[in-house]
């Protein structure tokens, strides 16, 4: 793997270009232009200032010392508890509308844990369900904010 | 004058008031421990509970409620890298890595005290100057606070160290990347949305803060298989004393503290400009007067870096409430909740309110004080308590940031996107992170981003398009000749250590 | 009880509360009958749209005619999110209002909407605030028409800002006055602000020379001393200034009101509809609506169901043809 500054700088150059084209895109039709500045004035100043330090960062020489930049350390990151996370946290968003705030955040909390390696379902229970309970105690009856019950759950009591 | 103040002692004073206090401070600092529930909504949260009180009391109230929401967030700041509050975000820079070392207490404390400090020096300087900063206030143009922003982002990039300053300033322009999303503020018209009417309002400073702060912090001790927080946490409750600052640290982080309330102060004075601003600046200055070695722990776990922002941010809260009670204009959002809360009382802030009814003003101005006082009272008992949330083990605690994280952009906008949006945006930070890029530079470009894009165009509206708004008022020259002076900084500081090296 | 092992027991009592719950939440989610009433707000905590719709509910369950309200935020799109909601969810929403004002018209008109007011069935508007030009008080333009003579000597020199973005509420105010008077509005220079309130310090610091903002909070601004009011959007003179002019006074049509108003899901049945209509109509007779709009400044604006429609139709063709003639398409 390549040093992080050069990957670092090779991916922000891309993300500027890209950012650059579409500011191209943005409309600049006279009556949102105003003292000479209009939509895409400063995303397009944005674009060229990111490519041109991205460039800067990727060719320019390590700062006074011998050693290289540090490269890119992957190998011996624990990726599956990591990715296993992030997909529970988008499970959570998909089933949030569907299942409401309490089946979801239990459903949620309760994976996440099992992921990191907590096996016993006692402990589980124990950490999960008061502090969900709790919460929806606090914000719906304290603090009166209003949490929509879930789809799911309105469609069963529709029948 | 002074009777006026007298009468808002009294009145701050009496039984009844003092009990209000506490109770509005606990119920803030537990409500600013959520992130996303912060000082506005607490505030906003009180207003109907607050119209059976008489307003001496309800503005009491509402004082402790912000005050604690403002210490709840920088709780979560310092021990969950999560700011809530964008006050709060430079905190995260020092008081983080503290918690980190096991230092979790004195940390917590030093933020109660420089905040205390910083509300009360900032205090002072509006009981001697309040009458000649209604001026102060009215004297910012656009041109000027685009200025102030830019010369903000030119200095946090400036002082930066050692090979980072492209790294920097990359991320800087990243972060106005960033905030360029949504709708633009002068012509309404939508920029980046990709057709998403979520994306309409722009991603939201709460849920950049959260994701790219506490969600990818949580997950790179994942990604990292460390459990030190913990150890650290478990040791430092074994050990004595969390709390206690020795003479040398107190004295070590005075100076800052007394440079960073002024400093502070003036820049709430500013309509607009506020607790945030004001606390990056009083981070970068710090950072930049400090020499050698203790420049070089500012975002390690200097108590100089945790100690600035806390003054500045509380120092600015102070100095809004200038423009706030002197001319009726809210600086932030805040400040604006408390407006609708004081019209609603019937206390029309004006010019007219000093002159008129002093003795109405300096309760308001006494009965916020009070609340300052009160938290500190409160709270540092607790912060022992509360430093031990870190000894949670690690499989329960990750799991429970996440949901805090994830559930408290989630209240901000009831919006299922957002959650969506903070899982893209946490990974993005963690492969930031891993490329050594820094963060702290993209959320204040961020923050600042739109602020600045705003003034600059209203700006050249009002000059018509030619730069000459620059240098043709005395106080933008002046501003940006300072810019110019910051940004040239890197290039003499390297060509003096090549000299001594050479 | 049988003793089971141990993971057994943990399951049952596991799948046991997770029913539970799912119970509950089903009971609170039991049919809404019209005696209770589910307003959706398209904006934050504490917002305009936010106290104008926790106000209505609350001033009509006290005063009895309703049992209870209940209150969602729903932000998100500049409004729309909760919009496309309501949309979307129509056939379980008939006991279900959602606030709005201006934003909906302007926002639909210039695309950032992919739906409209005619997409939601009109249930009221409740209450108003005209437009309002200003300046300061040591101002050398005494009157609107020493405002407009100034104007045609030197549009330049003559800023008019605002607390909303170029072609939204407050530009389209100045527009319309500037029109009214006899200038030339492709001249207007109209300086946009985030809020009414930064608009304010601008006129105060002097970026600006005029103001174009809501009625209410001009008057409780000049009350405060900071600024003197030169004209309405009224259809006349304003009870609390008589000496202030109404621009329609110098042309005819150079009126504008800020309303904000409930809408209710499309497919609401009229009957429902003009229920809720007349609930808003009783409600604005009761003392403790009265002594809430003292408190907030606002003023009584009532355009029940067609009226009302007819009078978004209306202001619709003000508003896309005012922006037309600025530039916008």
């Amino acid at each position: 793997m390549g040093s992080r500054d050069r990957i670092g700088g090779l991916i922000m150059l891309a993300f500027s270009l890209a950012y650059g084209l579409m500011a191209l895109a943005l409309d600049s039709s006279a009556g949102l232009a105003a003292g000479g500045f209009s939509p895409r004035t400063l995303p397009l100043i944005l674009a060229a200032s990111g490519a041109l330090l991205a460039l800067l960062l990727i060719l320019r020489p390590p700062p006074g010392t011998a050693e290289a930049p540090p490269a890119l350390q992957l190998r011996h990151l624990n990726w599956r508890p990591a990715l296993l996370l992030c997909a529970v946290m988008l499970v959570y968003a998909a089933i949030f509308p569907y299942l409401g705030f309490i089946l979801s955040t239990v459903i949620f909390l309760s994976a996440a844990m099992v992921v990191l390696g907590i096996r016993s379902p006692r402990l589980l229970l124990l950490a999960v369900l008061p502090v969900t309970l709790l919460l929806w105690l606090v914000l719906s009856r304290l603090l009166g904010i209003y949490l929509a019950p879930g789809e799911l759950l309105l469609l069963l009591a529709a029948q | 004058m002074w009777q006026g103040i007298e009468t808002g002692l009294v009145t701050a004073f009496s039984i009844s008031n003092l009990a209000v206090v506490v109770v509005g401070c606990f119920a803030g600092t537990v409500i600013g421990m959520l992130p996303g529930l912060g000082p506005i909504s607490a505030i906003a949260l009180m207003i109907p509970i607050s119209y059976g009180l008489d307003p001496a009391a309800a503005m009491i109230l509402m004082a402790g409620v912000y005050y604690g929401a403002i210490f709840g967030g920088s709780t979560s700041s310092i021990l969950i890298n999560a700011p809530g509050v964008a006050g709060t975000v430079a905190t995260t820079f020092d008081g983080y890595p503290l918690a980190r070392r096991g230092q979790a207490g004195k940390a917590l404390a030093i933020a109660a005290y420089a905040s205390f400090s910083g509300g009360t020096l900032a205090a002072l300087l509006l009981l001697l100057a309040a009458p000649a900063l209604a001026r102060v206030s009215l004297s910012f143009q656009s041109a000027d606070y685009f200025a102030l922003m830019l010369f903000g982002l030119v200095a946090v990039c400036a002082f930066a160290g050692r090979g980072q300053v492209v790294k920097s300033l990359l991320m800087t322009v990243f972060g106005l990347m960033l905030a360029t999303v949504g709708t633009d503020p002068t012509a309404g018209v939508p920029r980046f949305t990709f057709g998403q009417l979520d994306l309409i309002d722009g991603i939201s400073f709460l849920l950049l803060a959260m994701a790219s702060f506490a969600v990818s912090e949580a997950l790179m001790t994942v990604l990292n298989n460390e459990d030190s927080a913990r150890q650290a946490a478990k040791a430092a409750a074994a050990g004595a004393g969390s709390l206690a600052l020795s003479k040398k640290e107190v004295a070590e982080i005075a100076p800052a503290v007394g440079r960073s309330s002024v400093l502070g102060f003036f820049v709430g004075v500013l309509p607009g400009a506020g607790g945030t601003i004001a606390s990056f600046l009083a981070w970068g200055m710090e950072r930049g007067l400090a020499r050698g070695a203790a420049r070089a722990a500012f975002g390690k776990g200097s108590l100089r870096g945790l100690a600035a922002p806390e003054t500045a941010n509380n120092a600015a809260s102070t100095g809004s409430f200038v423009p706030l009670l002197t001319l009726g204009i809210p600086g932030s959002g805040t400040t604006a909740v408390m407006l609708g809360a004081l019209l609603s009382f019937g206390i029309q802030p004006g010019p007219r309110l000093y002159i008129e009814e002093p003795a109405v003003f300096w309760s308001v101005i006494i009965s916020m004080y009070v609340g300052n006082i009160v938290l500190l009272i409160l709270n540092l008992p607790l912060i022992p308590y509360i430093a031990r949330l870190l000894a949670v083990r690690k499989e329960i605690l990750v799991p429970l940031i996440l949901f805090f994280s994830l559930i408290g952009v989630y209240l901000v906008s009831f919006n299922v996107f957002d959650l969506w949006l903070m899982v893209l945006v946490g990974v993005a930070a963690i492969g930031l992170r891993l490329l050594g890029l820094p963060l702290a530079p993209m959320i204040l470009g961020f923050i600042l981003g739109d602020i600045m894009e705003d003034n600059l165009r209203r700006a050249l509206i009002i000059s018509n398009g030619s730069p000459a708004f620059l240098w043709a008022r005395p106080s933008t020259l002046f501003i940006i000749v300072a810019t110019a002076l910051v940004a040239l900084f890197p290039l003499f500081n390297r060509r003096a250590q090549a000299g001594e090296g050479g | 009880m049988a003793r089971c092992r141990r993971g057994q027991c943990a399951a049952a009592l596991l799948l046991a509360w997770l029913l539970a719950l799912g119970g509950v939440a089903v009971a609170a989610a039991a049919v809404v009958k019209p005696a209770r009433i589910h307003f959706i707000i398209p904006g934050g905590a504490g917002g305009g749209w936010d106290r104008t719709a926790r106000t209505a509910g609350d001033v009509l369950v006290k005063g009895g005619l309703l049992q209870s309200a209940s209150f969602e935020n729903l932000s998100g799109g500049g409004g729309g999110k909760a919009i496309g909601y309501l949309i979307k969810t129509a056939e379980r929403q008939h006991a279900t209002l959602l606030v709005n004002s201006v934003p909906i018209l302007v926002r639909s008109i210039s695309g950032i909407f992919p739906f409209s007011h005619r997409d939601l069935t009109p249930v009221a508007a409740i209450i108003g605030d005209y437009g309002a030009i200003a300046v300061r008080p040591d101002s050398s333009l005494q009157s609107i028409e020493q405002l407009i003579a100034a104007f045609k000597r030197d549009p330049l020199q003559l800023r008019i800002g605002g607390g909303s973005v170029r072609g939204d509420l407050d530009h389209i105010v100045a527009a319309m006055a500037i029109r009214a008077l006899g200038g030339d509005l492709q001249q207007l220079v109209y300086v946009p602000y985030d809020s009414g309130g930064k608009a304010v310090v601008g006129l105060l610091t002097g970026e600006i020379q005029a103001l174009s903002t809501g009625f209410g909070e001009a008057l409780e601004q000049m009350r405060a001393g900071q600024l003197r009011i030169l004209a309405v959007t009224a259809p006349q003179r304003p009870p609390q200034l008589p000496a202030v002019p109404a621009l329609s006074e110098y042309g005819s049509g150079a009126e504008f009101a800020n309303w904000r108003g409930f809408f209710g899901p499309p497919g609401l049945p009229a009957e429902l509809a003009d229920h809720y209509a007349a609930l808003l109509q009783e409600m604005q007779a009761l003392p403790a609506w009265e002594e809430a709009r003292e408190r907030n400044g606002w003023v009584n604006f009532y355009r029940p169901r067609a009226q009302f429609a007819d009078f978004l139709a209306a202001q619709e063709a003000v508003i896309s043809a005012l922006r037309r003639d600025l530039g916008f398409r």
